[in-house]
């Protein structure tokens, strides 16, 4: 049973592993927002004109 | 009939409704061929605007833009809404590093080409830093750098492209996923440790080991109760307020568990088999709740980010005849205060000139009135600009407090209306389960203690007992049906929602802007092309609503001593001399609904345009929207009874309710008279649904079970609502309350389920069948066929990934799902389980 003591201590520190990467992951954001940056991906690369504000024909 | 044209908006995709092409008819007239119509159509002036502003920020040439390739027919038309306040934008302001940043609802951003425009701003406008959207919030988060642009800057250019930014003052909380993080983990490895026990560990056989292993589940379900005990503090609240909540026997359950597991632990001695520890039943149980509340929380937050919105309709300030700037709270009875062109008034007062007024904010009716010297203006009305060398102003009768809108936001904020709050008849049953497992479980107490003498079987009854159906099932099965709903372009605000789209005896609809467009559109002309660019030009100046049927896109011709006037607009076009106003023609049958608009040619440069010669006459009105008449007749086979209640005049309202077969309605109503007609139904027993949308309807919807209010509706009705209609199509209601009967079905099945459940586990525990072992597998077993159940009606994993919420990237098939909503799909059809 003396196993335990090493087996144990070593469960623990990979639980608190584990922890510790998800508070990282909540306190980055990583989880706010899981729709937009897949979709974010297929539009990589194209871009507006510098500067350029919409225009409504008139100059409204 | 009107002629149709199956042509498609060129930005949104939906079909063209009304314009353009115009055949000879018994006048004679000169008609319109389809040849030389414009390539380029639009449903709305919305579309029109974001349009153009759009293809001007690139440089390829039309038909490549990169915006419309993303999109792919996945747009729907915007809302060309006014913010509501800039300085409450400002307010919501944060500095940090000498950049501003700023958290904004942003209303329109469908999909994914609408993130990738938005996420474009930092390019495009010199000083934002960054810009990142959230396609499933709708949040925009912005930095700065205030020296080189503003709040003003950037509203502008959203608005045009069809974005509304609004503040916001909910946040997505780390700390509440957190918790459900931890107390997984918790649970995880308290299952871990009770393997053990399963595999025979126990006092009797190895003490030392045991006792070990224990007091660690022990200080992880201990940690677990730290986390929950928030829960616990709110149950300890509603206790009070005399409320029996759903996961009252659940909680009770679990602490008594916790104190009896310690207790068993330390009156336990080496070699004997000592009582029954549940630490990892506490573990689990935890989790699953804390996972359940974070799972409905973020999706009632994420439909409420835009229910925050402000009341204020009325400006902060105002204009003396003298010139001076004052609040409105200065004002005085007597003042005479200008009526600013396009300005809402804060106060109620009389006319000194003749003038028109948008009074949509009362009636509903967008069609101005035409106000004459000496008559009352009331504060939300809208002046409309107009030429006027001396000015316009008004004499204040009371100070803005007491003025007629005032007392009717008033009377909506009053006790009366927040305390008639409709009895949930969810709740009820809730409550009712509560009790009726609390007796069953006290029953078995009292018999297992009787006849067996053994009081540990007490705990065993109350784990066992734990109605997951209720505290875990119905939650979720709600949000999943909220999400589902948010899907089909319904926002809702709350469960009750639900229930009253799916239990409503009586539908009561506003006429103007929920049956029909609620803005105008072109129906028809009879005009060459020239003369019709030259009355799109001239009608860019006038601030009359009618004029927003005309095309805002008013090409390159030059236009001198342009004048605005109450009757309408003149300018001087190349070499000649136009003016648009009432037509003076007698209008043909098919338009008779209509308002008809002339384009004169102007002799010597007159603007009274009463010799001018009518050169070209145009059709504009409010129709109905087209699938109306399918929603009506949807509802009626349903059963339903549809009453319609509109501000507008009895023949108009007669009219359409012909139209759609409709025998109860009312008209020329008050915004108190349609309240008191839903007050008389609910009266008779009956249960009333609401759909509208003005100012005009606030009262109705509170006065109502339940109400929804379609897109573009006033802030003030959008904020008492339970739903909101976010597509253009009425059918997106029907949508709604197919998954509303459906949550239902599920959630009653649920519940059924539940009480069976609970009723055999606890005459099993009982008799004392129940070892720690059954209660394991049978407790997440039973949570599992919950949670099939309540995610039922569909392939499980698509269903499970369509209720994300806001998970909104539609696919081709979806965007015509929203064009062609689902009629053929009766309301009624069982769910699969």
């Amino acid at each position: 049973m003396t196993i335990i003591y090493i087996l144990l201590p070593i469960s623990l520190l990979l639980a608190l592993g584990a922890g510790l990467a998800f508070r990282w992951a909540v306190n980055n954001q990583q989880f706010d927002d899981v729709d937009s940056p897949p979709i974010r991906m297929l539009s990589d690369g194209k871009v507006v004109r510098e500067n350029s504000s919409p225009k409504t024909g008139e100059g409204e | 009939m009107i002629p149709q044209v199956d042509n498609r908006c060129v930005h949104c995709d939906e079909p063209v409704r009304g314009l353009p092409r115009f055949d000879a008819d018994a006048d004679g007239t000169h008609s319109l061929s389809a040849q030389s119509l414009p390539s380029e159509q639009f449903c709305c002036s919305g579309c029109e605007i974001a349009y153009h502003a759009i293809q001007s920020m690139f440089d390829q040439p039309e038909g490549s833009n990169p915006f419309y390739d993303l999109a792919k027919g996945n747009l729907r038309p915007p809302t060309q809404g006014k913010v509501d306040s800039i300085q409450a934008l400002r307010d919501s302001i944060q500095m940090k590093d000498s950049l501003s940043s700023a958290e904004w609802y942003l209303e329109g951003v469908h999909c994914r080409a609408c993130v990738w425009l938005v996420d474009q701003m930092p390019r495009a406008v010199d000083g934002v830093v960054s810009a990142r959207t959230d396609i499933s919030s709708n949040l925009l988060r912005l930095e700065w750098d205030p020296e080189k642009t503003s709040v003003d800057d950037i509203v502008n250019w959203l608005q045009p492209l069809g974005y509304s930014p609004h503040p916001t003052k909910t946040k997505e909380e780390g700390g509440a996923l957190l918790s459900v993080g931890a107390s997984a983990l918790l649970a995880m490895n308290a299952m871990m440790v009770s393997v053990t026990s399963y595999g025979g560990l126990s006092a009797e056989n190895d003490y030392e080991v045991w006792r070990f292993l224990s007091i660690a589940a022990g200080i992880m379900a201990t940690a677990s109760l730290y986390l929950f005990r928030f829960r616990i503090l709110r149950l300890i609240k509603s206790i009070k307020l005399a409320k029996l909540p759903v996961d009252l026997p659940i909680v009770i359950g679990i602490i008594a568990a916790w104190f009896f597991s310690w207790f068993n632990l330390y009156t336990t001695q080496a070699g004997v088999k000592g009582g029954e520890l549940w630490f990892d039943a506490i573990c689990v149980l935890v989790a699953l709740l804390l996972a359940t509340e974070w799972y409905t929380d973020r999706t009632r937050r994420r439909i409420g980010q835009f229910t925050q919105v402000d009341f204020s309709i009325v400006p902060e300030f105002t204009t003396l005849k003298i010139g001076k700037r004052i609040h409105r709270d200065e004002v005085q009875v007597d003042d005479l205060l200008v009526c600013e062109p396009n300005a809402v008034l804060v106060s109620d007062g009389i006319a000194q000139q003749n003038m028109f007024v948008d009074r949509s904010v009362q009636t509903g009716e967008s069609l101005p009135i035409n106000i004459a010297k000496g008559d009352d203006l009331y504060a939300g009305d809208r002046v409309l600009a107009q030429h006027s060398p001396e000015g316009m102003f008004y004499r204040v009768k009371v100070r803005h407090e007491k003025s007629k809108l005032a007392l009717l936001l008033e009377s909506l904020k009053s006790p009366e209306y927040l305390d008639s709050d409709v009895v949930d008849r969810a709740e009820k049953l809730s409550s009712l389960f509560v009790k009726i497992v609390l007796i069953l479980a006290l029953l078995a107490s009292i018999i297992s203690v009787i006849f067996l003498g053994e009081f540990g079987a007490v705990i065993a009854i109350l784990i066992v007992a734990c109605p997951c159906g209720l505290a875990i099932a119905t939650p979720l099965s709600y949000a999943i049906g909220m999400g589902q709903i948010r899907r089909k372009g319904v926002l809702l605000k709350s469960a009750q929602g639900i229930d009253i789209l799916d239990r409503a005896t009586d539908i009561v609809f506003d006429k103007t802007g929920t049956l029909t467009d609620g803005d105008f559109r072109m129906q028809g002309y009879q005009s060459t092309a020239e003369h019709l660019r030259i009355a799109n030009a001239l009608e860019f100046f006038s601030s009359h609503p009618l004029s927003t049927a005309f095309s805002k896109n008013a090409d390159d011709l030059e236009l001198d001593e342009v004048c605005a006037d109450r009757l309408g607009v003149s300018a001087k076009v190349g070499s000649g001399s136009y003016r648009v106003m009432g037509s003076q023609k007698r209008i043909p049958a098919a338009y008779k609904d209509f308002i008809a608009i002339g384009l004169f040619a102007m002799s010597g440069g007159k603007t009274s345009g009463e010799d001018g010669q009518e050169l070209a006459t145009f059709y504009v009105g409010d129709a109905l929207r087209p699938e109306s008449p399918q929603v009506i007749k949807a509802l009626k086979a349903d059963g339903l009874h549809v009453h319609v209640l509109s501000g507008d005049r009895e023949d108009k309202v007669q009219h359409v309710c012909a139209d759609l077969d409709i025998a109860t309605f009312r008209s020329s109503l008050s915004p108190e008279e349609k309240a008191s007609y839903i007050r008389e139904l609910k009266d008779k027993g009956r249960v009333v649904l609401f759909l509208g949308d003005g100012t005009n309807d606030a009262l109705a919807c509170l006065e109502a079970d339940a109400s929804f209010v379609v897109k573009g509706a006033s802030p003030i009705t959008f904020s008492l609502a339970e739903g909101l209609l976010d597509t253009r199509n009425l059918g997106s209601f029907l949508d709604a309350k197919l998954f509303a009967a459906r949550v239902r079905k599920r959630t009653t099945f649920a519940l059924v389920w539940a009480l069976i459940y609970n009723i055999v586990m606890l005459a099993a525990s009982a008799i004392g069948w129940i070892t720690p072992l059954i209660a394991a597998i049978a407790m997440p077993l039973s949570s599992a066929i919950l949670v099939l159940i309540t995610t039922s009606g569909s392939q499980l994993g698509s269903i499970l990934s369509q209720s994300l919420p806001g998970r909104r990237e539609a696919s081709s098939d979806d965007a015509k799902a929203v064009l062609e909503p689902v009629f053929h799909a009766k309301p009624t059809e069982s769910v699969p389980l």
